[in-house]
């Protein structure tokens, strides 16, 4: 055991005296490795934030969400959503339900407006509040640092906060018993919540009492089971209860809804489900779902990068540590002969690469510290290595096995293959090496070399085709004239609602101003969904659609065609209650050889035909194909100013629309937005997406360069003396050059034919995430190629061409 | 103590067959001083290899301290080696890395004695070998004889009872190659066993007997009376 002791410090002092001595060698490799892995801690952060969702409640396993599942007309509509009754079913109907809880936004269409609110005579301001049932802590432990889970939400008027919004509105004073004033009800504060306790897809700001609402509302709520308020969670007493709750939900569905349904005549049918809270995170198959959910394989995208740049790294390593084995033989000869067996030299290179990854693993992790608010701006998370790594034991191990495979993945190979030298060759002059033959080593530095190029030339062509597919979606014609469109938020004030004519005149009055809409909604944003009882009012038919609540202004300021028909019109004053307006897709989807003449009703005190029929334009992002539309005229339901501008003086116009907003309001925050940018927002994953791909391509490309650039410099250098040779002989300079850049060259042709279609696919599959999306072509595959047999080529002609210089004479003494 | 019959390597690659030794028989008793000689290629360094447990014969036996090793394994000749051969080479194969002190010390760390014995036995032998002025240097601080002083005190370190040359003057010049052959002499003088390959007369002047080798084969044994020291 001490002798082993011994012969570990002396391997460490040889490794270490080696790296000083080669500060090169030294240099490339820990580059290579310590980028490599810097840049894994940082994606593994990320990727372990992703599957932490959820997976810190108490009882997590126990926890499921109720999602529905509407059917009308054959089509399927799956949603995060149920009705109050049904949320109030888990309550009593199920036995193994130990606790359920409702709980619904106020505002689910519009993210970006807070919500103002007084505390005695100061305006502040809330992101946004939700309602909760009293329930809801039974379900979702968070912990209180005022007031209890208990009674918090129990009364109505209750209002719960987080610690940060508390520390907002209050500073360091308590907040619990503060009165809260929002429009024209107070709620008393009642409790404070540590929100970062728990990794979750929740998302609100401030927590309200359900029972707010008055017992009216409450009917209301409770009359219809198709009407989709909120999100609804169990817990069950035990976590097997979840296999046989599909059974009992679909007996409920039989034995309630179904005879309910049948009661009130609809043509169609509500399906129940529940999944896991510990899948929702990944889940993009429901409508009106968390907007925190991600795309499961995007986050794999990333793990497999982080993998393939540990590989790289390994690759390498392995690679220079081979091709360095013709100096390292003497060596390994001179420690045979002196007594060592070969289980003692392959602890020795594995001793040599543990020792090099954890010097980088240390350096790389103090980078990853220094480079994580710039990860963080770039994915717009806010990460920290340190939390990740002490707050959960899993990804502690994960990382540590990481580091025990890297070091075993880059040393093994080379502890294999020096450990064989037999020492008889090995010490003679000018030796190689023993039982691997030169040829078996070159070989597999080729096919590493191949591997190394398919990876980074497939990032490269990966980033080209993001690239593009981005381009297209931003720059893709939307159908609509979204230029200059700024979009004021409108709070809900009664009074605002009231003036707004007045607002929209004085708008108007300004000549930047074009034309001014206000509506419920824009394009852009989510859009709300209603059933439509669609032809014969006996039988009518049922469809869901998508609805806009729109002004007489909305389709001139964004300059919608119109296909057939008409659109709103003053002309016509009962058009609020009387008429539609369809898109195309809508007429095209409701199947009528004339839209014109169909008769709908939709519940909303509009009940008639539709009057025209307006060209598709893309209202939500290029993911998703252009859904049925349904436009009714509603004047009074203003949740957004659209204020269609031209001018070149952007900002005094934006000041100008403010000033005249403010004498109308100055009971709540101005807040405004352009509608490009809105739209782009939409494709804000994507962005993030190609810069973190740029950047991992560029430190994927850096390190597979650095290896070749090594390995050039070796296979350049064991070539010295046929270089001398040829050109004692006559050989011209182009001609020695072609011999030695041919070979990598090579490799790295092979490289991007291997890496075709492994990105043909993962791109296709990528792609299909759009409904609107761009070929992959020819195109995406020469550029990358070109770009990284460029990169590749420059690496090895600066070697190349430093062979070049050197006097033959030097290189024919060589040995 | 060493006894080959019939020993015989032959080296084979895809087309050509070289037979390097071919049936050579000798003995070699303890305590003597033994030069091999013979012109390039004649097989020499091959009989060093296997006589030094490096490698093994293609046929024929090899009995070293009474054991037949002609087809012991890589560990059991490793064994054997460090506990009883110690190795002088022409290009002194010292490892750059580590120090003068280091390099000597290695035998004894693969060996697993204790630090303090180690200790005591590289200063004793340095001493010995007139270089402990160069304990801390690394190899490359030092002159080539200085180099292959370092390389016969690692040799002699773990007190073997065979001490192969193979040309340990071929890269000196006159006055360090003498300085080296009298240090091989003297440690002949204490009993230690040396085999040496050469190619200079010179240097097998200090040997008991010669062996010549051609083509593979034993063409003469000349036995002198004594060492001329």
């Amino acid at each position: 055991m001490k002798n082993n002791l011994i012969l570990f410090q002396n391997y460490i002092k040889t490794t270490f005296r080696r790296m000083v001595k080669q500060p090169g060698y030294t240099l490339i490799n820990m580059v290579g490795l310590t980028s490599g892995i810097m840049v894994f801690l940082l994606i593994f952060s990320y990727v372990a934030r992703e599957y932490s969702y959820d997976n810190s409640w108490k009882d997590s396993e126990k926890i499921h969400r109720i999602n529905v599942s509407l059917n009308f007309n054959g089509r399927m509509d799956p949603i995060a959503l149920t009705s109050y009754n049904i949320a109030q079913s888990m309550k009593t109907a199920f036995p193994e339900v130990e606790a359920s809880t409702m709980i619904f936004k106020t505002n689910v269409t519009n993210s970006e407006t807070g919500v103002t609110v007084w505390y005695e005579d100061q305006m502040l301001e809330l992101p946004s509040f939700t309602y909760a049932d009293a329930d809801f802590f039974k379900v979702f432990d968070y912990p209180f640092t005022e007031g209890n889970a208990e009674t918090a939400l129990a009364e109505p008027k209750s209002m719960v906060l987080s610690t940060e919004l508390a520390k907002r509105l209050f500073d360091d004073t308590p907040a619990l018993g503060k009165m809260l004033r929002i429009n024209k009800t107070t709620y008393v504060v009642t409790g404070v919540i540590d929100k970062n306790h728990h990794l979750t897809h929740l998302e609100f700001d401030a927590l309200v009492s359900l029972s707010t609402h008055s017992q009216k509302t409450l009917e209301e709520f409770r009359s219809d089971w198709f009407w989709l308020l909120g999100y609804t969670y169990v817990k069950f007493n035990d976590a097997s209860a979840a296999e046989g709750f599909d059974a009992k939900l679909e007996q409920f569905n039989k034995d309630v809804i179904q005879p309910w349904i049948k009661e009130v005549n609809v043509d169609g049918s509500i399906d129940l489900s529940h999944e896991p809270v510990t899948h929702i995170h990944f889940n993009n198959s429901l409508q009106y779902d968390s907007s925190s959910n991600v795309n499961e394989s995007t986050v794999k995208i990333f793990a497999v990068i982080a993998g393939f740049l540990l590989l790289i790294a390994a690759i390498n390593y392995m690679n220079l540590a081979t091709a360095r084995s013709v100096r390292r033989a003497r060596e390994i000869g001179i420690r045979k002969v002196a007594g060592a067996h070969r289980l003692q030299l392959i602890v020795q290179f594995l001793g040599e690469s543990y020792l090099l990854t954890a010097l980088s693993f240390a350096l790389a992790w103090s980078f990853a510290e220094l480079a994580m608010p710039y990860f963080n701006d770039l994915t717009g998370l806010s990460l920290s290595l340190s939390d990740l790594i002490f707050a959960n034991i899993s990804t502690f191990l994960i990382l540590l096995l990481t580091f025990l495979l890297l070091g075993l993945l880059s040393g093994f190979y080379p502890a294999i293959v020096l450990s064989s030298f037999a020492p008889v060759k090995a010490l003679r002059p000018g030796a190689s090496s023993g039982k691997s033959s030169p040829l078996q080593l070159v070989n597999l530095r080729k096919i590493l070399v191949v591997l190394q190029f398919v990876i980074s030339t497939g990032m490269i062509i990966a980033t080209f085709i993001v690239s593009s597919q981005l381009n297209f979606v931003m720059n893709h014609p939307k159908g609509i004239d979204s230029e200059q469109v700024m979009v004021v938020h409108f709070p809900r004030d009664s009074t605002l609602v009231a003036n707004k004519n007045v607002i929209r005149e004085q708008f108007l009055a300004l000549p930047e101003v074009k034309q001014v809409s206000a509506g419920a909604s824009l394009p852009g944003y989510l859009s709300g969904r209603l059933m439509f009882f669609v032809g014969d009012t006996n039988k009518p038919e049922v469809h869901t659609m998508n609805i806009y609540l729109v002004d007489h202004e909305f389709f001139d300021l964004f300059g919608i065609p119109v296909n057939n028909g008409r659109v709103f019109s003053r002309d016509y004053p009962n058009d609020d209650s009387t008429a539609f307006v369809v898109n195309q897709a809508a007429a095209d989807y409701l199947g009528y050889d004339d839209p014109l003449a169909v008769e709908m009703d939709c519940g909303m005190g509009v009940k008639g035909k539709i009057v025209g029929v307006v060209k598709d334009f893309h209202y939500a992002s290029l993911h998703s194909p252009i859904e049925p539309l349904v436009f009714i005229l509603r004047e009074n339901s203003v949740r957004f100013l659209a204020i269609k501008i031209q001018t070149t003086q952007m900002a005094a116009t934006v000041e100008k629309v403010q000033q005249i907003w403010q004498e109308f309001d100055q009971k709540n925050y101005f807040h405004y937005t352009f509608l490009n940018d809105r739209y782009a927002k939409q494709y804000l994953h994507e962005q993030r997406m190609l810069t973190l791909f740029g950047y991992f391509s560029l430190i994927i490309v850096l390190i597979s360069c650095l290896g070749l650039y090594g390995l050039s410099a070796f296979s350049t250098e064991q070539r010295t003396r046929e270089i001398g040779i040829r050109k004692v002989l006559g050989g011209s300079p182009s001609s020695i050059l072609t011999l030695l850049i041919k070979g990598f060259m090579v490799l790295v042709l092979i490289a991007g034919l291997i890496s075709i279609p492994i990105v043909y696919y993962l791109m296709s599959e990528w792609l299909n995430e759009f409904a609107f999306r761009v070929p992959v072509s020819a195109f995406h595959f020469i550029a990358g190629f070109m770009v990284s047999a460029f990169i590749a080529l420059a690496t090895v002609l600066f070697q190349a061409f430093k062979a070049l210089r050197n006097n033959p004479v030097d290189a024919i003494k060589y040995e | 103590m060493i006894k080959a019959q019939n020993l015989t390597k032959i080296f084979r690659t895809d087309e050509v067959e070289t037979t390097a030794l071919n049936a050579v028989s000798f003995e070699i008793r303890q305590g003597e001083f033994v030069a091999i000689m013979g012109p390039s290629g004649c097989g020499k360094s091959t009989l060093l290899n296997i006589l030094g447990l490096l490698d093994n014969p293609s046929k024929g036996e090899y009995h070293f301290l009474g054991n037949d090793v002609s087809k012991s394994t890589e560990r059991q000749r490793a064994g054997l080696r460090k506990q009883n051969i110690g190795f002088v080479f022409q290009n002194f194969n010292l490892i750059d890395e580590l120090t003068v002190f280091e390099n000597v010390e290695l035998p004894l760390i693969y060996l697993g004695m204790a630090s303090r014995d180690r200790k005591q036995r590289v200063d004793e032998v340095l001493a010995q070998m007139q270089i402990s002025h160069r304990a801390k240097h690394f190899p490359l601080q030092l002159s080539g004889g200085q180099q292959q002083r370092v390389a016969v005190a690692r040799a002699v370190i773990a007190k073997p009872a065979l001490i192969l040359a193979d040309e340990p003057t071929g890269n000196l010049d006159s006055v360090h190659g003498e300085e080296v052959m009298n240090l091989l002499s003297n440690l002949n003088g204490q009993g230690i066993t040396i085999i040496m390959v050469t190619h200079s007369q010179r240097d097998a002047e200090y040997s008991q007997r010669v062996i010549r080798l051609f083509d593979g084969q034993i063409i003469n044994e000349n036995i002198k009376k004594s060492a001329s020291v």
